[in-house]
């Protein structure tokens, strides 16, 4: 078991977008999130990483814990720094924000983070040509690594995102509809990315396509009416 | 660890200008003695009369009041019409050569140093002086006014056309559309519609020309004078006060005018900031009272 | 029905007024240049160019305005450093670092400050810094470079903290969560995600700061000393382009003192001009980094 979500409660400006909601994520597993547009999904992702302190009227209650560091950790608890919190507990969101820099510099910046995983610096190069491969984005960049991110298309900057997110070497990784902008084929390679990469992370992914679903997940978690059925 | 060291140098920045920022105005409020008070204004005139121009003042700040007063009135009558002109021009006749032209000369204009301005209003007056032998308008309340419209055109000019420019695409087309021409559309749409806007950055010129030193420094500005029968006359203004005050005074009271002088002028900016703020904001709740 | 009359002469004034308006505005620009050569001439004819390069010395006849320009950059170069240094950590403090209650108070401050005329600055520069300097300096009367240049980069800091704030605050938005989900600190995020996305604010606020503090007059005008030399320690005085303008206005017009002056304006002009089309040329360049 990899989280513990109990009894949590979301409220935004007052209105409950979450209510009483109980489930586990098992490590190692694809958990799939799913549900109609606004039920909460994100917000729930929102929830694991402590995200949703960045924005204003939002308040929770209730309890999460998760494993991490071969601990269990209570992620509300004042003790807890943020950035390790978040260092661990990867998001990718849905739509692609490449930072305004060259695709190389985009995925050395968690190595210039307080949080960044332990690599020695000459592994460094070898350590992004490794991640890109994973996320089978390097055959088409590898020419232009010094190009800007921006000049990268829609599908090639989602994996570009994803793969600047397993850089930090996440222990959970979470995907809001990671494939929704991108053509088969490549939602064929993302997917076959995530089952692989179960092995190392727990993944957590938001998607609204039933057969996707039932292609690679290994639970099934469905958002209505502010709780949540664990499915199978 | 470089980023707790830039965290702290935030820190320290804050504190350093915070702390003398404050010290110095305090400093200036202390010093000052009742500087709306009618002895620091009127001297021993009676204020009535000092206003209705029968009684001159000798040991109040009135005329200085009154001659920047003045400066400010002649300037905004060359400027304001001379600017908003060139802000429509610029945000609705230019060709693409035009507007880059005029646009560049106006930056231009609006990074000059004041005392340049200063300096061609000095020229002027040269130059009228030459021409005339002698007689004809030379140092007064009309050479700096005219001086200061150039200081503040550029500025006028740039807030209308960004404020023009930022009009909503779909208003400006809605009069054209039901028939309008174009100066219509700028007379009945995109003016009123931007007003609160030009207005305030209007405030914010008039705020220019008061605190303004060096122009009118070359063009008009002296230490005694009263208050000019007409506007071909020298005058006094506040800001030269406090300038020839502090380099030459010669008892505790006179530099005490200089203080009130300061606490004086700082009030009509401050006053003229706050108003051009409201202004500007009071276009929300207009549309939000709905 | 509406009075056609009226309505076709407020059209007409306003078109009027358009044009009228613009023609001034265009025509000033050029006659400013225009006028201070014109009345410069008779003045460059006796000393030629040389009066831009030759150093002040009435015995020998020679009226070059070299000292000036010297002392200008002496002050104004030091005051943008140091302003540059103290607005980026204020507006940093003022849009990230700072403590919830006191980022509002702190724009509020600059607000203030912003609108102190340079006048009131330069007036108590007079009584509060100068003597400082007088007593830290072994030499001098306080009436210094060093004092000139403290109080311009008081001046010119809130301009250049709004310029910095306001791009600061725009990257900040677009950029904040990005780096945040990656285990990013604020400061990280602020450092190495958002100041560098900010770069072109930045420039454009460093050279409005450039401009503003070699054209200020009164305050090199009363704190700086005016005595024309080449100042060589902090503690010496000396004369600014705007300072020898506004003390020779006084002088006789025909003697070469005075031409010196229109030395000095269009020299000011062309400075200030390039800074202008600098600035703004290097704000047109794309946000990548």
């Amino acid at each position: 078991m990899k989280i513990k979500i109990n009894n949590l409660f979301f409220k935004y400006k007052n209105i409950n977008i979450l209510k009483d909601i109980s489930l586990e994520i098992k490590k190692n597993k694809i958990t799939a999130i799913s549900g109609v547009s606004g039920a909460g999904k994100s917000t729930l992702l929102f929830c694991l990483n402590r995200l949703y302190e960045e924005f204003e009227n939002t308040k929770v209650k209730g309890s999460i814990h998760s494993f991490l560091d071969n601990k269990w950790i209570d992620i509300f608890d004042k003790s807890v720094s943020l950035p390790w919190l978040r260092q661990k507990t990867g998001l990718v969101f849905q739509n692609p924000n490449p930072f305004p820099m060259s695709i190389e510099k985009n995925l050395y910046f968690p190595f210039r983070l307080l949080t960044a995983p332990k690599i020695k610096s000459k592994n460094l190069k070898t350590e992004i040509i490794t991640t890109l491969k994973k996320v089978h984005l390097y055959e088409e960049v590898k020419s232009r690594l010094k190009m800007p991110a921006s000049s990268l298309s829609g599908g090639q900057q989602q994996r570009l995102s994803i793969a600047r997110a397993l850089i930090a070497k996440p222990e959970i990784i979470m995907l809001d509809e990671p494939t929704s902008s991108l053509d088969p084929e490549s939602e064929k390679k993302i997917e076959t990315l995530l089952k692989e990469l179960k092995k190392e992370c727990t993944i957590i992914m938001v998607s609204h396509s039933m057969e996707q679903i039932k292609r690679i997940s290994d639970h099934h978690i469905k958002i209505e009416n502010k709780t949540a059925y664990q499915l199978y | 660890m470089k980023i707790r060291l830039f965290k702290y140098f935030s820190y320290l920045s804050f504190c350093l200008y915070s702390s003398v920022l404050v010290y110095f105005i305090s400093w200036l409020l202390i010093k000052a003695e009742n500087p709306f008070s009618k002895s620091s204004i009127f001297g021993n005139a009676n204020p009535i009369q000092a206003i209705l121009l029968n009684e001159p003042v000798f040991e109040g700040l009135f005329p200085a009041i009154a001659g920047t007063f003045l400066i400010i009135i002649t300037s905004m009558l060359i400027a304001i019409p001379a600017g908003t002109g060139t802000g429509i021009f610029l945000s609705e006749y230019a060709g693409k050569k035009t507007y880059k032209f005029l646009s560049t000369s106006i930056d231009i204009l609006a990074g000059l140093p004041s005392i340049v301005t200063g300096l061609f209003g000095f020229s002027i007056i040269l130059l009228i002086h030459k021409i005339f032998d002698g007689k004809g308008p030379g140092f007064s309340i009309a050479a700096s006014g005219f001086s200061l419209s150039f200081l503040v055109l550029p500025y006028i000019a740039k807030s209308t056309e960004e404020a023009l420019k930022s009009t909503d695409k779909a208003l400006r087309l809605t009069a054209v559309l039901l028939g309008a021409s174009k100066i219509e559309n700028i007379r009945l749409v995109l003016l009123p519609k931007n007003f609160n806007q030009i207005l305030s950055k209007i405030l914010l010129a008039v705020a220019r020309c008061a605190e303004d030193t060096s122009v009118i420094m070359l063009t008009g500005a002296v230490a005694n004078s009263g208050i000019p029968g007409n506007i071909f006359e020298k005058y006094e203004a506040l800001p030269f006060f406090i300038y020839y005050t502090s380099s030459e005074y010669s008892s505790e009271s006179e530099l005490l005018m200089a203080y009130n002088a300061s606490v004086l002028l700082v009030s009509i900016c401050c006053f003229l900031f706050i108003l051009s703020f409201l202004i500007r904001k009071a276009v929300f709740y207009r549309h939000n009272k709905k | 029905m509406f009075n056609l009359k009226s309505k076709a002469k407020s059209d007409l004034l306003l078109k009027f007024t358009i044009y009228f308006g613009t023609i001034c505005g265009a025509a000033v620009i050029f006659s400013i240049l225009i006028l201070l050569i014109f009345l410069g001439i008779p003045f460059f004819k006796e000393s030629g160019l040389s009066i831009f390069f030759d150093t002040w010395n009435p015995g020998k006849g020679k009226y070059g305005i070299l000292p000036m320009i010297y002392t200008t950059f002496i002050i104004a170069v030091p005051a943008v450093f140091a302003g540059f240094f103290l607005s980026l950590g204020f507006a940093c403090f003022a849009a990230s670092t700072g403590h919830r209650f006191l980022k509002k108070p702190s724009i509020a401050l600059i607000r203030t400050a912003s609108a102190i005329p340079t006048i009131v600055y330069a007036f108590i520069g007079v009584f509060l810094i100068v003597p400082f300097i007088r007593n830290i300096g072994a030499t001098g009367s306080g009436y210094s470079i060093l004092s000139a240049s403290l109080m311009l980069a008081l001046l010119i800091s809130p301009t250049m903290i709004f310029f910095f704030y306001d791009s600061i605050i725009k990257s900040l938005k677009s950029l904040k969560t990005g780096g945040l989900v990656l285990g990013a600190t604020k400061t990280e995020t602020l450092l190495y995600l958002v100041i560098p996305n900010a770069k072109n604010g930045i420039y454009s606020g460093i050279f409005l700061g450039m401009g503003r503090a070699i054209g200020d007059t009164m305050i090199s005008l009363m704190l700086a000393g005016n005595s024309i030399s080449f100042p060589l320690s902090p503690f010496e005085s000396g004369r600014t382009l705007t300072a020898h303008i506004g003390l020779v206005m006084a002088a006789d017009y025909d003697s070469p003192e005075f031409g010196s002056i229109f030395a000095c304006g269009i020299l000011l002009y062309l400075i200030t001009a390039v800074l202008s089309i600098l600035s703004k040329l290097i704000y047109k360049k794309t946000g990548d980094y």
